[in-house]
């Protein structure tokens, strides 16, 4: 026998096929007049951000042992470090909380964009503690070989370095080049978006430069649920039933008590966070704040978030989201030499994909907006792409 | 005299009763032309000619319908899609001639045989061209030299396939003409295939340069040019070339070579690679 979940991915299929809309639009407002306004002290719960203690990040054994490795390696053959992870999936929580590794290991941040040399050579001479004027990377990497000691430096999203354009590529060359002639003093460790590292790989055989490269892994459902639970302590969680409730477990349903009503609700929440999350502990925890029905003193009512379909994007749309994930931010200005658009065309795209809720818009060091994939979308672009774009990105 | 009335009256009389009995004959002739008329040119059959040809053309249209959605929604397999299309298409209408003849006419072996017959030698005298497509159609089928969605070039036109009939293969031009083209001439002619059912096609885009350009510089700027284009399949190498030539003026031409992601897009990925170039070079001087 079909469940009614099956049965409702195969009319969602027949419906594709035959190209029959979904009025989905009426439930969505449905949905925004039920919805309540949860409380800042709840919602503040579910605020994203990176761990620094390895006590505290889960499920990452194996990368921390791969990290152990490397750096035992680069004690041998002085090989360089690539970290690639998808947004959210913690890349930036297992470099800092790495750092146990490699005692003396400096984190080189900064939110500011590195586009041109000097501001990558500012920022270096800087987290050198440099006082003598250097103009060039070559001059740098000559001064660092005087270094008596060596040094581990963690420098995160490489994507920063290059722009898709022509030329546009001669920074990040250039670094590889420093960092290969100053590994012998420094262990590079970097880190780099998945989408961009796909990008690079295809067009300039990036990770030919790193020997050695870390993936990080999904994070068990266990643990995705523990970190939920856990961002809930101290409310007691009521599970309600999601919008479309399969018919077996409603027949379920008229037989058991209310207690086990409540078991089989949260099972089913979870399978749904589990199949929505694929591992990504961020992605886990924005799906629970997005179900967050409602609180009521000490109460949280969860109701599962419903994705929804993404429809009618133009080739125009796709290229501008394509070029965000390769950079994983861009500025307007940045879209308009990556795509060789107008100013105003880009404007026009950006507030349709803005108006669907895809990117989501935050302020750099510059106070210039730039634009980032909204990360619940994640996942559905990349398949879009890889649908659309003819893309073969894993 | 009474010998030449005697022959008269029996002249008169062979008339009369040769008379009578030609009306009977042409009466009973006309009544069993009539009977046999009716009985092939019925009501009944012709109404069932028009269902099944309104059907046959409602289902044809369906499916041109159903294609069409599906590659909107499946874009990834479209070529595979649309190479299912003409088959269908025709099977269709096999089957409709195929019920037509059986629920009308009953045809016996030995008719069938006697009409495959008659009908070869008058198909061969007078539909000698359209035979010739309808086996050509077959062939293309069923030999695959090109599928729908392939951008072939014959007899100087090149574009996308976007139908083949029994009779006939329609090509969309780059220009959005469209070139219907016999399907006797393309078994007969060389065709060159650019994708060979793959979404994806090579595309050559040449740049005539000065002949004393650096070239490390050209060949940084035309591989940048190819490898930033939004068009680009970035699965795929990105080939650079260069020639002399000294015909008229010494000049070098850049060949680059790469693969667009979609060879609908092949114009596209075309001009925004030499826009980009030709930018590129101003700035460098190259182009003045």
């Amino acid at each position: 026998m079909l469940s009614s979940e099956k049965i409702l991915k195969v009319k969602n299929f027949l419906y594709k096929l035959f190209d029959i809309a979904i009025s989905d639009e009426i439930s969505i407002i449905e949905e925004a007049e039920e919805k309540v306004l949860l409380p800042e002290e709840y919602l503040e719960r579910f605020t994203l951000y990176a761990i620094q203690d390895k006590g505290f990040l889960k499920d990452r054994e194996n990368e921390f042992k791969s990290l152990e490795l490397a750096y035992e390696n680069w004690k041998i053959v002085n090989s360089p470090l690539l970290v690639v992870n998808n947004p959210g999936e913690g890349g930036t929580s297992l470099l800092h909380a790495s750092t146990y590794i490699y005692p003396s290991a400096k984190i080189l941040e900064t939110d500011k964009s590195i586009d041109s040399y000097s501001k990558l050579i500012q920022l270096l001479t800087h987290f050198f503690k440099i006082e003598e004027k250097i103009t060039t990377l070559n001059n740098l990497g000559k001064h660092i070989e005087t270094f008596e000691e060596s040094k581990v430096v963690i420098l995160e999203n490489i994507e920063r370095l290059f722009i898709r354009k022509i030329n546009g590529f001669n920074l990040l060359e250039d670094f590889l080049l420093f960092l290969h002639a100053t590994k012998d003093k420094i262990y590079w460790i970097v880190s780099i978006n998945k989408y961009s590292f796909y990008y690079l790989n295809s067009v300039k055989y990036f990770s030919s430069h790193f020997p050695s490269i870390v993936h990080l892994n999904p994070i068990s459902n266990e643990m995705l649920k523990e970190e939920i639970i856990l961002r809930n302590r101290g409310y007691s969680m009521v599970f309600l039933k999601p919008l479309n409730l399969p018919k077996k477990i409603e027949k379920q349903f008229k037989k058991v008590t209310p207690s086990e009503r409540q078991t089989i609700l949260e099972s089913l929440f979870f399978k749904k966070l589990f199949d929505f999350s694929k591992g990504n502990m961020s992605k886990a925890i924005l799906y629970a704040r997005e179900s967050a029905f409602k609180v009521k003193e000490k109460t949280v009512y969860i109701k599962p978030f419903e994705e929804k379909e993404i429809e009618g994007l133009s080739l125009a749309d796709l290229f501008i989201l394509e070029a965000i994930f390769q950079h994983r931010s861009l500025t307007i200005d940045e879209l308009n030499i990556v795509l060789r658009n107008s100013s105003r065309q880009s404007r026009l795209t950006i507030e349709k994909l803005l108006e669907k809720n895809l990117i989501r818009p935050t302020k750099n060091s510059e106070n210039k907006s730039d634009y980032r994939i909204n990360l619940i979308y994640v996942d559905v672009l990349k398949q879009q792409l890889r649908e659309r774009l003819n893309r073969n990105f894993r | 005299m009474k010998k030449t009335l005697q022959l008269f009256f029996y002249f008169f009389c062979l008339i009369s009763f040769g008379q009578e009995q030609t009306v009977k004959d042409v009466k009973s002739n006309v009544e069993n032309t009539l009977n046999t008329a009716t009985e092939v040119i019925s009501f009944t059959k012709i109404f069932t000619i028009l269902i099944v040809i309104i059907l046959t053309w409602g289902i044809i249209k369906l499916l041109d319908w159903f294609f069409k959605n599906l590659v909107k929604n499946f874009n990834r397999h479209r070529l595979k899609i649309l190479r299912l299309q003409p088959v269908v298409k025709i099977l269709v209408w096999v089957l409709a001639i195929y019920t037509l003849i059986i629920t009308l006419f009953n045809p016996s072996a030995e008719a069938v045989y006697a009409l495959m017959g008659s009908s070869a030698l008058a198909l061969g005298f007078a539909l000698q061209d359209i035979v010739k497509n309808i086996f050509g159609g077959l062939l293309i089928i069923l030999d695959r030299p090109f599928q729908i969605g392939d951008r072939i070039n014959i007899k100087g036109n090149y574009g996308e396939v976007v139908n083949i009939g029994l009779r006939n293969t329609i090509v969309s031009t780059s220009d959005d003409n469209t070139v219907t083209i016999p399907n006797s001439a393309i078994i007969s002619d060389s065709i060159s295939n650019a994708n060979s059912g793959a979404l994806d096609c090579m595309v050559v885009i040449n740049l005539w340069l000065p002949i004393n350009v650096d070239v490390t510089q050209i060949r940084k700027i035309a591989e940048e040019a190819a490898i930033t284009s939004r068009y680009l399949n970035i699965d795929k190498p990105v080939t650079i070339l260069f020639f002399d030539h000294f015909d008229d003026h010494a000049a070098t031409k850049v060949v680059i070579k790469g693969y667009v992601l979609d060879a609908r897009y092949e114009k596209l990925f075309e001009g925004d690679v030499t826009e980009a170039a030709k930018k590129a070079l101003i700035e460098a001087g190259i182009y003045k």
